[in-house]
């Protein structure tokens, strides 16, 4: 059997209102990915409620900053802050801000 | 070496290591390996420790912590660099974190190979290390002596 | 309010095999707040997939590109699986032995470890690190008679086991370092997005497994799930596991068919796929990308480890300072896998 699971592309203003969304239905965040494309980056938010895996793409720009989800999850602080040292992403109002000093690594965003 | 000649404390780190090594090494203190009945001891304080054992290529973060490791452990002392990350960085030679072996950070005695490192390769690392142990224990002594006869 | 003091925990401690830290906020005996810290061993695997082609990891490349192995290499992955989780259960009782100070219990459940780890030796030639599968299948396979002498190993060492496990849910010694100790309600383990027993000892019905992904969709096993919702909980989910293992693995032993173990793959990866598995301390998810090329855009390894952190943190508010080196190892960590 090949588990299916739903990927769906939104828009980054509307990142707070899915997490609320998707906190409404009692899900779990599984967790945060980014991927390097050619001119920004592809955000991956995944959610496990049951047996159901729902993923929301988000493209954005290099220079996007965008909104932590850390007050509607607050296991999201570790991606976050992993996503912003690795990848030089701009996030705002993340619970426990590690200024980029979560691995706290030699290079400076290496999947930049 | 023929006899051992003293019971050796271990004090054991992952160097930025897989884990593979780590398991290994406590799997020599362990039933089957065993290698408490050579009077061998892990110990947690790096204070009460002869040998220090080093998993892992060692990254930017962990280096000053074996650093003080070794600092902390009195002299003399050996260290053994387990596995073939330790040795040279392994199959994360190229990871842009790591600095590639245990050697890149302090002086390291006994070189054990192995992805992961077997317990029979790691005890063996050991018995070499006491061989060396012995010998700077000597170096020790007569630098003592030496000092001794100046004053 | 009494005076706050911060005590460095780790990244060296005697009952941490791998380095995290966390900076623990006391009011004399108790953790108010911990803050995690890692980094010690990340070293940049991810990166890493720029650098050396794709063949190094196997089922998500499947996926991608839709490759359907031979039924027999599912068993086959089944069976390592689930020995891979008895060995690691069994890795987790020793040292939780050994963090409250029970020297022999480490030491006998480390003993049965032994017995695991030479099967795997026989089956793949390696003790830790495997490299029996590739695309399309696995690389060695097991013949009959050697899965029947591990079928009867696992029989003879069920009974051993159960009665070094009884020790765990029976000793007050024990129970008084495990009961009540470390809460983690329901809620709190769905907000914290907890995984793997840490999740189920917390009384939720969920394990990737029941997805169906290599034979598990022809076994038939029930979820383990806690109700305490503590650390001794957590304690007896594993052990039930344990024994589920040996249940799976024997229905795996009994059922697998005949025929080749792997299929010749042509091509590179292109596209994109997330693939969920349970590991033995709980759910991972990869998701890779690849660019028709023989190196990948993007690999992603969620560890469950990682995903256990948080509610970690959760169960040190308010515990006693003594407790804390217990509840760390209480989430299995696994701090390399978790750092890449």
């Amino acid at each position: 059997m090949r588990e299916d699971y739903k990927l769906t592309t939104i828009d980054f203003s509307n990142l707070s209102l899915m997490a609320l969304d998707m906190k409404g239905i009692g899900a779990r965040l599984s967790q945060i990915c980014s991927v390097r494309t050619k001119d920004g980056f592809d955000l991956l938010y995944s959610f496990v409620k049951d047996y159901e895996f729902i993923n929301y793409k988000i493209s954005i720009n290099e220079d996007t900053e965008i909104e932590s989800i850390t007050a509607i999850f607050p296991n999201a602080f570790l991606y976050e802050n992993e996503m912003s040292e690795l990848f030089g992403i701009k996030i705002k109002y993340i619970a426990l801000d590690y200024k980029n000093k979560l691995y706290d690594i030699a290079v400076e965003t290496p999947f930049k | 070496m023929a006899k051992i000649t003293k019971s050796p404390w271990l004090l054991h780190y992952d160097g930025s290591s897989c884990n593979g090594c780590d398991i290994e090494v406590l799997a020599c203190l362990t039933p089957v390996y065993d290698v408490e009945r050579f009077g061998i001891i892990n110990t947690g304080n790096p204070k009460h420790a002869d040998i220090f054992l080093v998993t892992g290529g060692i990254n930017e973060k962990n280096k000053a912590v074996v650093k003080q490791l070794y600092d902390q452990m009195p002299e003399p002392k050996v260290v053994v660099a387990v596995g073939i990350c330790a040795c040279n960085g392994g199959v994360f030679k190229d990871a842009y974190n790591i600095i590639g072996g245990v050697d890149k950070a302090i002086p390291v005695d006994v070189y054990v190979p192995g992805c992961a490192a077997r317990p029979e390769a790691i005890i063996d690392g050991v018995v070499k290390a006491l061989g060396v142990l012995d010998e700077k224990q000597k170096a020790f002594k007569e630098a003592k002596k030496k000092k001794g006869a100046e004053k | 309010m009494s005076k706050r003091s911060i005590v460095p925990f780790g990244p060296q401690h005697p009952v941490l095999p791998e380095p995290i830290h966390l900076d623990l906020v006391l009011e004399d005996e108790k953790v108010v707040e911990a803050i995690p810290s890692i980094g010690f061993i990340h070293r940049g695997l991810e990166k890493l997939v720029e650098k050396r082609n794709f063949h190094d990891y196997m089922y998500v490349i499947e996926r991608i590109m839709d490759v359907e192995i031979p039924d027999r290499a599912k068993y086959l992955r089944t069976i390592w699986c689930e020995m891979s989780r008895l060995h690691s259960h069994l890795l987790w009782l020793g040292l939780l032995a050994d963090a409250f100070g029970f020297e022999s219990l480490f030491m006998h459940c480390w003993r049965m470890r032994e017995t695991i780890l030479d099967m795997f030796e026989a089956s793949t030639g390696g003790r830790v690190i495997f490299s029996v599968n590739k695309i399309g299948g696995v690389l060695k396979d097991m013949d009959n008679s050697m899965l029947r002498t591990f079928v009867d190993m696992f029989d003879k060492m069920e009974e051993e086991v159960r009665q070094l496990t009884n020790v765990f849910l029976k000793d007050y010694t024990v129970a008084n370092r495990l009961k009540g100790v470390g809460i983690l309600t329901k809620e709190d383990a769905v907000l914290y997005g907890a995984v793997g027993p840490m999740m189920r000892a917390a009384g939720i019905e969920s394990d990737t497994r029941k997805l169906g992904y290599a034979a598990y969709g022809d076994i038939d096993f029930d979820i383990i799930t806690g109700k305490d919702c503590d650390s001794f909980s957590r304690c007896e989910v594993r052990i039930n596991e344990i024994f589920q293992s040996f249940n799976i693995i024997r229905q795996a032993v009994a059922k697998i068919p005949e025929g080749p173990v792997s299929v010749d793959v042509k091509g590179n990866p292109n596209g994109e796929a997330f693939v969920r598995l349970e590991q033995p301390r709980g759910e991972a998810i990869f998701y890779f990308r690849g660019n028709g090329t023989q190196f990948l855009n993007r690999a992603r390894v969620r560890t469950p480890t990682f995903a256990n952190i948080p509610s970690l943190v959760k169960i040190l508010e308010g515990c006693d300072f003594a407790d804390v080196p217990i509840l760390v190892l209480t989430i299995d960590p696994c701090v390399s896998c978790t750092e890449r």
